[in-house]
């Protein structure tokens, strides 16, 4: 016991201010969104590529491929995912993503503790699942309602086409960062909750780094909405 | 207040884990590794009855995803993030228990967060992997030495070249910034550790988590398409392809992982005075290099994560029966690939730069042109990636204008070469090992650096696209300048870890092996190439056996040079001449702390008043 106290207290003169260490963890949050920027951005780059390139004409467009079908070979056109499911999923998240800047705001405002903050994050949270379970949708809806690419007599054989596969990319990775967000929500309401996130000193400052990935969130479906119901055909 | 109660959640580990934590290793990671990856393969198999034919590969991919977390988990990574969620606070003892305090020797087995451990432990699994890349390169030069060998059959002859390609890609990103950039770079900032230790060993730690998969391809019937994996044939190949990119994705996670902690702990960790402009030049080369490659490589996971979905999840991003284009491939992977070449380079030019200076006994000539060189190398190199597609048709309209960018490059480069040149020059030149090293890179890098000049033309690139000439060519950049500039960097460093030198002697032995090896199998590579030899062919005419026969014998004679600074490494590690903490005299803050380093690096942090180059000047001569 005693020697943990003097081990504590010796290197304890090598603890920063709090102000340093929060600017440092800021700049760390800020570059990982830059990496995940370039990643959004060489998904959309694929999505665009693929049909500006539109190889074969096969965008959007597959054979049919009921064998027995008098109509075999034949080309046929997919419909396109509903833009305004796209742009449902992307209020929701938009929501989520108003919320926390909310709950922020709400917890910085606080003279002593965390006032609501905590049930504020698990509505962010709550609301990244309901996103998750939409987009979760929206990926069957690509594997139910839009037909395959069937020309093999092997019915296990199914291709996408390239739209279809842009598609499963987008939604797949927005809904990787959903379950990130909802991880991030309830255990910010955790925190809050047991008094490791509050308006005191800067025990705010983690709440803030959550509002930065949620917004940019928030913005990459925005931007992926808005080029998959602008750019589809 | 907090301390208090810091110090009461320190003595009840079982509230927070710690009890079971602390029994996690290495061991405890391959374990629950194995669990992760038996589980991948073996429960899709329990529940699916409708088994496509992408079954095998959907259960590789899963199998190989369950290894990368049940090692993480075994490891300890998962820990940070379970507890920051729970709300599990880490307490000052677990800090310290992470960092390695009092352990000894077992932190170097553990996910330990002490940047010095964790450069050691970057150095030995760089060793490994260029290792186990050197003994393909000589299986693949022995099957070389006659025209019809059939030392081994061509779909191994394959996936021996393809594992070589990226093994040695994955060895020589980490085989500089990882030991060095982890050890050296924080203290010569003034810095107590990392920015974000834990991140540290996880960048480290996930480095091994993808090896396995990536070695694991050789066993499962390894890949058939060059470490370039283009598509189609990506798509075509058997299930090794799987492991393969999920051992990329992984490497990503890690090289992103490690760019941001590097990136931020030169940033914000400097020391009082540390202003950019006295920062040490290899620090300046970390900072470029963890840039360009939290650009670069993201690119990279996600063009192995298409491959993966066309492969195992019925999509066509590459196949062009429906829609999809392999040009997207070349494109993604050329937008990595070549900025990658300088995350590969730029820490290892760093590195010699620091070396020129300190044996020299000058100041590193024209200090912000050499930054300004690295900065210019790195933009550019963004912007060049199509030069790899010029005989591919893609957007022949774009030629011109990627043959410029690229032909552009060589002025940052040749001003690289100038700093180091002119620090040299006229100095008091003191011919140590790791001087050695930095010569034979200038020498090597030439030859490189002018093959690539013509390479990038684009009616030259046309006749020699494809050949053995472009093997020689980047083998010149890789082994002749990177390694060396790698190797050197061990010299000039080693007695820092270990305080021991390395041995001269055997020193210059493996350098001139190295180095007459060098220039033995390259040069006859290149005339193999000028001769029309194609890249890749598991067996070749018989006009092109002369200059494979000496190329083999050149590729045993590096080996032999590589054995001879390894065992160099591993006898010095026990028994070299001491060194004591400032052998070189070197005036750059991590000579200025004591040897081994303690647990903080710093007693008191110190106060910068000057760059450290002031070699050669008068004490206070410049404030
Ligand atoms: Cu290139």
């Amino acid at each position: 016991m005693s020697s943990d106290t003097i081990e504590h207290e010796a290197s304890h003169g090598h603890h920063e201010a709090p102000e340093v260490v929060e600017g440092r963890q800021r700049l760390g949050i800020w570059l990982f969104i830059v990496g995940d920027v370039i990643m959004l951005a060489s998904f959309i780059f694929t999505y665009l590529y693929l049909r500006g390139t539109n190889t074969g004409n096969g965008w959007m467009t597959y054979l049919q491929g009921d064998t027995n079908a008098a109509n075999y070979g034949q080309p046929v056109h997919e419909k396109v995912l509903s833009a305004g499911f796209n742009w449902t999923i992307t209020a929701v998240i938009v929501a989520s993503a108003a919320v926390v800047w909310f709950g922020e705001k709400h917890l910085r405002a606080q003279q002593k503790g965390a006032g609501s903050f905590s049930l504020i994050a698990a509505v962010a949270g709550l609301l990244a699942i309901v996103a998750s379970a939409l987009t979760v949708i929206q990926l069957r809806s690509i594997d139910e309602h839009m037909p395959y690419h069937l020309l093999s007599q092997n019915v296990h054989e199914f291709t996408y086409t390239a739209y279809g596969s842009a598609e499963i990319l987008l939604n797949g990775s927005s809904l990787l960062h959903l379950i990130v967000l909802a991880f991030l929500g309830f255990g910010l309401a955790i925190r809050a909750s047991k008094g490791l996130v509050s308006s005191e000193g800067l025990k705010w400052s983690q709440a803030r780094f959550v509002r930065f990935f949620w917004v940019w969130v928030a913005l990459g479906s925005v931007i992926t909405a808005a080029v998959t119901s602008l750019i589809n055909k | 207040m907090t301390a208090t109660i810091d110090l009461q959640k320190s003595h009840s580990p079982a509230t927070n884990g710690g009890g079971f934590l602390r029994r996690l290793n290495f061991g405890t990671g391959i374990i629950f590794g194995i669990i992760g990856a038996l589980l991948g393969y073996f429960l899709p198999h329990h529940f699916f009855d409708n088994q496509g034919s992408a079954f095998a590969d959907q259960c590789t991919v899963i199998s190989a995803v369950g290894w990368v977390i049940g090692f993480w988990f075994g490891i300890g990574a998962l820990a940070g993030p379970f507890k920051w969620f729970l709300g599990w606070d880490q307490t000052h003892a677990d800090e310290m228990y992470l960092a390695g305090k009092d352990q000894g020797k077992k932190r170097y087995w553990k996910y330990c967060t002490d940047h010095k451990v964790v450069g050691v432990q970057y150095l030995v699994l760089a060793m490994v992997l260029l290792g186990a890349g050197g003994i393909l390169a000589m299986l693949i030069r022995t099957d070389l030495i006659s025209p019809g060998s059939h030392f081994v059959n061509q779909q191994v002859y394959n996936s021996f070249l393809s594992l070589h390609g990226m093994l040695m890609i994955i060895s020589l990103i980490i085989a500089v910034a990882g030991p060095w950039g982890n050890f050296v770079m924080p203290i010569q900032c003034g810095a107590r550790d990392m920015a974000f230790p834990r991140l540290n060993a996880l960048s480290l730690w996930t480095v091994v988590a993808a090896a396995v998969p990536l070695l694991t391809t050789l066993f499962i019937g390894g890949i058939q398409d060059g470490w370039t994996t283009y598509a189609p044939i990506s798509i075509q190949t058997g299930i090794g392809m799987n492991t393969f990119a999920i051992a990329i994705i992984t490497f990503v996670i890690s090289t992103t992982v490690a760019g941001v902690n590097t990136v931020c702990t030169i940033m914000t960790m400097r020391t009082t005075g540390m202003s950019l402009d006295r920062l040490p030049i290899f620090t300046w080369a970390s900072l470029i290099g963890g840039a360009l490659g939290l650009y670069a490589m993201p690119f990279f996971a996600t063009a192995m994560t298409m491959t993966i979905l066309d492969r195992s999840a019925g999509t066509s991003f590459f196949s062009a029966d429906s829609g999809g284009t392999g040009w997207l491939w070349e494109n993604m992977f050329w937008l990595m690939g070549h900025p990658e070449v300088y995350v590969i380079l730029i820490p290892a030019v760093g590195a010699l730069l620091e070396i020129a200076t300190v044996f020299s006994r000058k100041p590193l000539f024209s200090y912000k042109t050499a930054i300004g060189g690295m900065a210019g190398i790195a933009g550019l190199s963004i912007l060049v990636w199509a030069h790899h597609m010029f005989t591919t048709g893609w957007a022949p309209q774009l030629g011109g204008p990627f043959m410029l960018t690229t032909e552009l490059i060589s002025i940052p480069t040749g001003i690289i070469f100038l700093v180091a040149v002119g620090t040299i020059w006229r100095g008091n030149l003191w011919m140590k090992t790791p001087m050695i090293w930095l010569m034979g890179f200038i020498a090597n890098f030439i030859i490189g650096g002018v093959t690539g000049i013509y390479l990038s033309d684009i009616p030259v690139d046309n006749t020699m696209h494809g050949t053995m000439f472009v093997v020689a060519h980047f083998h010149y950049v890789f082994v002749g300048s990177v390694l060396f500039g790698a190797i050197g960097a061990v010299y000039f460093w080693f007695p820092k870890i270990s305080g021991r030198f390395l041995d001269e002697k055997m020193g210059r032995i493996s350098f001139w092996l190295a180095f007459i090896g060098v220039q033995v199998t390259f040069l006859a590579m290149f005339v193999s190439g000028l001769r029309g030899m194609p890249r890749r062919y598991a067996s070749y005419q018989a006009i092109f056996e002369h200059t494979n026969v000496i190329s083999t014998i050149g590729a045993y004679t590096i080996m032999a040079g590589m054995l001879v600074s390894l065992a160099n490494i591993i006898l010095s590690w026990r028994s070299g001449e001491p060194s004591g903490p400032n052998p070189w005299h070197s005036k750059t803050l991590e000579w200025l702390v004591p040897t081994p380093v303690p647990l903080e690096n710093f007693e008191v942090l110190p106060v910068i008043e000057s760059d450290p180059y002031t070699y050669g000047e008068k004490e206070g001569a410049r404030a």
